[in-house]
């Protein structure tokens, strides 16, 4: 009798679990598909858990570029299928799934490295024991150079190094006689790395730099604002892509320091949603990023204003909402891999990762993308603006 | 009923050991490695949740802490990682014996309040101590587990770790059985009832906190050198909230319940990661559904059912 009771534990088990295993990726898109052999293209983003603020626009971005692709015909004739999961900011989470997209669904490169440097960095160990193809949308130097020093011969990085902004920044200040700056970059990932390259560059630009760092749940940033005001910096510039940048910017009013310093947030600020929580306070700050915001203002040579533009127009017919600079990098991340794939004619890994090193100046939604044997990330300080908010929009200054 | 266990036993371990042995790729044996783990780390809540009835929201504090124990001393001091993934639970032992001196005098959901705060208090420190955790950037630089020189594939970590999740089985059935095993589910009815007879429940509770902490210690260690990569967020205050959903749907207190819970967590991982947006919503109506009608659990419900249908067919007994 009561082996039968076992029995009727074990059997569903056993189901369950093969069922949980068999259980295949919905295939998304390739609609009206070619009948020829699809190249496979994996999506790791967070849209749900913390990182979603941003994971959702960078799903987002994937899923127009990979559209538009297979709306325009494919990869040479080849339709891309896509395949999409939400680690939801959980590190354990997206190394089953990069497996899965690995093992399961055989995917020829994976963009959109879970939203979150560092799962992007579990990632990228990953892909690289298993020569596959990795753009990741996160912006850590470490995701395509580890710390021992050696660049990852299968992993690039659709985003701009933080080194890149910091060089863009401190060149317009040095340009505007700034010799003393108060710096605040928030405790995380993205804020840490960017103090060190601050502390690295700014002696070379002449400038001396006094640093309060903060958490990004802070509520007040007064006390840190007004111990560096007792330098009298000429610039205040806050490093961070959490809403304590707001608290910056209206505290930095509060206290009257927009009145003869710049007020300077880095590219995590570069949104329209964050401004207008600043409200009057964000008026005649400054950001510095990818030149997307302002595109419309680039030169008529400048072949990113034409690829910046189509990206902003379809992407605002597909989702009736603003593009921001996360939606950009998975869009361009997909675009980049696709045009590898065009110029190897082929999927085999070493050729891929061969032109993608070819590439140069591929004009994407956020500049101009050119990579290297020895550089893996395509955007340099050049593709950088500093823009100016008046209230409305981003202007375009240097 | 020993017999058949014994028979369910061998089977299971002969399913764990040889289906990913057998399957060709890396997927299928990452995903038994995150059962394996989860079937370690809810065992050992299951001690303390299930047998003594003390809600522990500490666990994946306590599974993080192993973690980070284990990363920083292979990272860090260079420790072979032998040493550090023992290392692990020995450090997760000592800090549930700190904490569950003072905090195992409470009664209830107070003692639930103290674990929670304990288990938060170690989530901000795994993302605020930046010079030795990597802060919320996470933990880089693990080396494979090796052996004598010998680094360690995916599939040889798996068999470790799953020789580790029967071995933790095997404890826990002896620990049910056992004079302690009783006295647990004594004082988890009723402490006063449970002191009447002699048991002493604070030493007794203390034991099993430390217990469930040495599972999750190991557990930790393995999941620092299975991914080699380990950020804050995998041990936050969600995680708890699913582990312990999971001894609920499987059934506390038995030997299979966090079995088929990890069972449940995983394949509800694998299943809905393709409907991201409906998971919470699906998880929660599931957990809902299993709480009014089957109190008792899968294993719970089951073993009523059966304990019933036994006595009409065999009314002498």
């Amino acid at each position: 009798m009561k082996t039968r009771t076992h029995i009727a534990i074990v059997i569903p088990v056993l189901i369950a679990l093969l069922a949980g295993l068999a259980g295949s990726a919905v295939k998304v898109d390739a609609a009206g598909a070619p009948s020829q052999e699809p190249i496979r293209i994996g999506t790791l983003e967070s849209v749900t858990g913390p990182p979603a603020y941003v994971g959702d626009k960078m799903k987002k971005g994937a899923e127009l570029a990979v559209e538009e692709i297979n709306n325009a015909g494919g990869i040479n004739g080849r339709p891309i299928e896509w395949f999409f999961y939400d680690p939801a900011g959980d590190t354990e989470t997206a190394v089953i799934q990069t497996r899965r997209l690995i093992d399961v669904n055989k995917v020829d490169a994976i963009v959109g490295g879970g939203s979150q440097s560092g799962i992007a960095i579990a990632m990228a160990q990953i892909a690289e024991e298993t020569k596959t193809i990795f753009i990741a949308t996160e912006g850590a130097r470490e995701i395509v150079k580890p710390s021992d020093g050696k660049l990852r011969k299968y992993v690039f990085k659709a985003t701009i190094n933080d080194t890149e902004i910091a060089a863009k920044t401190l060149e317009y200040w040095k340009g505007q006689g700034v010799a003393k700056v108060g710096f605040l970059p928030d405790n995380t990932g993205f804020g840490q790395p960017a103090l060190q390259a601050m502390e690295e560059q700014a002696p070379d630009h002449g400038i001396t730099l006094f640093v309060e760092t903060f958490d990004t749940s802070v509520t007040d940033l007064t006390p840190q604002l007004s111990k560096l005001a007792q330098e009298k910096p000429q610039a205040y510039f806050a490093w961070t892509a959490s809403p304590a940048g707001v608290v910056f910017l209206k505290n930095a009013k509060q206290l009257g320091l927009s009145e003869n310093a710049i007020i300077q947030n880095c590219f995590g600020f570069a949104d329209e949603r964050f401004m207008e929580q600043a409200g009057d306070a964000a008026i005649g700050t400054f950001v510095t990023a990818p030149k997307l915001p302002v595109y419309d203002e680039l030169a008529d040579s400048d072949p990113v204003k034409e690829s910046a533009g189509k990206f902003v127009e379809t992407y605002r017919a597909k989702f009736n909402e603003a593009p921001n600079l996360y939606a950009a990098e998975s869009y361009d991340g997909i675009y980049l891999v696709a045009e590898a794939f065009k110029r190897a004619g082929s999927t085999e890994p070493d050729a891929v990762a061969r032109e993608l090193e070819s590439l140069k100046d591929f004009s994407g939604a956020q500049g101009k993308f050119s990579f290297s044997s020895e550089k893996h990330d395509g955007l340099s300080a050049s593709e950088a603006a500093v823009m100016k908010w008046d209230g409305t929009r981003f202007t375009f200054v240097e | 009923m020993k017999k058949n266990n014994i028979l369910i036993f061998i089977g299971f371990a002969a399913f764990l050991i040889l289906a990913p042995v057998i399957s060709p790729d890396q997927y299928i044996t990452s995903v038994f490695v995150s059962f394996c783990i989860k079937i370690i780390l809810l065992t050992g809540l299951n001690v303390i949740l299930g047998f003594a009835g003390q809600m522990s929201m500490a666990h994946a504090g306590f599974y993080g802490l192993g973690a980070y124990t284990a990363g920083i001393l292979a990272v860090k001091l260079s420790l072979p990682p032998l040493l550090a993934l023992i290392a692990a639970p020995v450090a997760v032992a000592l800090v549930a014996f700190v904490l569950g001196l003072p905090s195992l005098r409470l009664h209830g959901n107070y003692f639930g309040m103290a674990t929670l705060g304990a288990g938060m208090v170690l989530y901000l420190v795994f993302g605020a101590a930046r010079n030795i955790t990597g802060g919320p950037n996470g933990l880089m630089g693990i080396p494979a587990f090796s052996l004598a020189g010998h680094p360690f594939s995916l599939k040889e970590i798996y068999l470790v770790i799953a020789c580790f999740a029967l071995l933790g089985l095997l404890c826990i059935n002896n620990l049910s059985r056992s004079h302690m095993g009783f006295a647990l589910r004594a004082l988890s009815v009723s402490e006063d009832g449970a002191a009447s007879v002699g048991i002493d429940a604070f030493r007794l509770k203390l034991s099993a906190f430390v217990v469930s902490g040495v599972f999750a210690g190991f557990a930790g260690g393995f999941q620092t050198f299975q991914s080699r990569f380990i950020t804050p967020e995998t041990f936050a205050f969600f995680p708890t909230v699913l582990m312990i959903i999971a001894i609920v749907l499987g059934g506390g207190g038995t030997q299979w319940g966090p079995v088929i819970g990890a069972l449940l967590l995983t394949v509800a991982d694998e299943l809905l990661a393709v409907y991201p947006d409906l998971k919470p919503l699906i998880l929660g109506s599931v957990f809902i559904l299993i709480v009014l009608r089957f109190p008792g659990g899968i294993i719970g419900t089951l073993g009523t059912y059966m304990a019933q249908r036994q006595e009409k067919e065999d009314p002498a007994s």
